[in-house]
């Protein structure tokens, strides 16, 4: 296993950040799948994801497009996971052409799902930590745009309000 | 018979499932790690630990959904891997 990619993100401060919210609540399951299907519909993309990113897995908490694997695991390994990269930046994190891109393009996921391109927005719990990420993958190449991320944003900020009404 | 590793994705262990609890306790890790290991009594496999490690403390919880859901995707994977090679 990735042992660097694992100690950078299980942190025990940012481990336990994650393990303050309810996150197998149904409730709050049905709230973040009805965030993520609205950003998938407004920006027109076919997955739309709101998960969490733990120490050795992204856990998919809520989502809208997911199928196969990815849906049966709800999750993905982290090493795979594009939500990865916006976790370790703390930033919104853009691929235009994951295909081409030589960070993406020998990645697993994207190879299975067909996917290419991904813009997603960091999760910021109150303790400061990224918890996750909030966003969208489509299966072309694509140049996400301000309004797109402003888009994102407003759904990441509607995540992290429903988040905290299910703290333990 | 060696475990299918589908596109680089080996199937988590005991030995994965330590490391996790290690790190995501920092100083705590080792005590942590005895008591599961206790609870899940003698003859330690990933299958024994997982249960306990799901009704552990939080974060110890994190943990084994993380395990989870490699150990969900490495099944799913080398099945299409095994069915694609057959």
């Amino acid at each position: 296993m990735n042992t660097d990619l694992f100690d950078r993100l299980g942190t025990p401060e940012r481990m336990r950040e994650i393990a303050g919210f309810d996150l197998l609540n149904p409730d709050l399951r049905t709230s973040l799948d009805e965030v993520a299907k609205r950003s998938a519909t407004l920006l027109e993309a076919p997955v739309s994801l709101v998960s969490v990113v733990l120490d050795t897995s992204q856990m998919i908490i809520g989502g809208h497009g997911v199928s196969g694997w990815v849906h049966e695991a709800q999750g993905t390994p982290a090493e795979w996971a594009m939500c990865t990269h916006t976790v370790l930046a703390g930033e919104p994190y853009c691929v235009i052409d994951g295909s081409k891109d030589p960070k993406h393009a020998d990645n697993p996921f994207l190879n299975m799902t067909g996917l290419r391109s991904y813009l997603g927005v960091p999760l910021i719990g109150e303790g400061g930590q990224v918890i996750g990420a909030h966003c969208v993958i489509d299966s072309r190449r694509r140049i996400f745009t301000d309004v797109d991320l402003a888009v994102l944003t407003d759904g990441a900020e509607k995540v992290m309000k429903l988040m905290r009404a299910y703290r333990v | 018979m060696t475990e299918p590793s589908p596109y680089g994705l080996s199937r988590p262990t005991v030995e994965d499932a330590r490391a996790a609890v290690l790190r995501v306790h920092g100083g705590d890790g080792p005590r942590v790690w005895d008591e599961l290991v206790r609870t899940a009594g003698s003859d330690l496999t990933l299958d024994r630990l997982l249960p306990v490690m799901t009704v552990a403390d939080p974060t110890t919880r994190l943990c084994a959904l993380a395990l989870q859901i490699r150990l969900t995707s490495h099944t799913h994977l080398a099945a299409a891997h095994t069915t694609v090679r057959s």
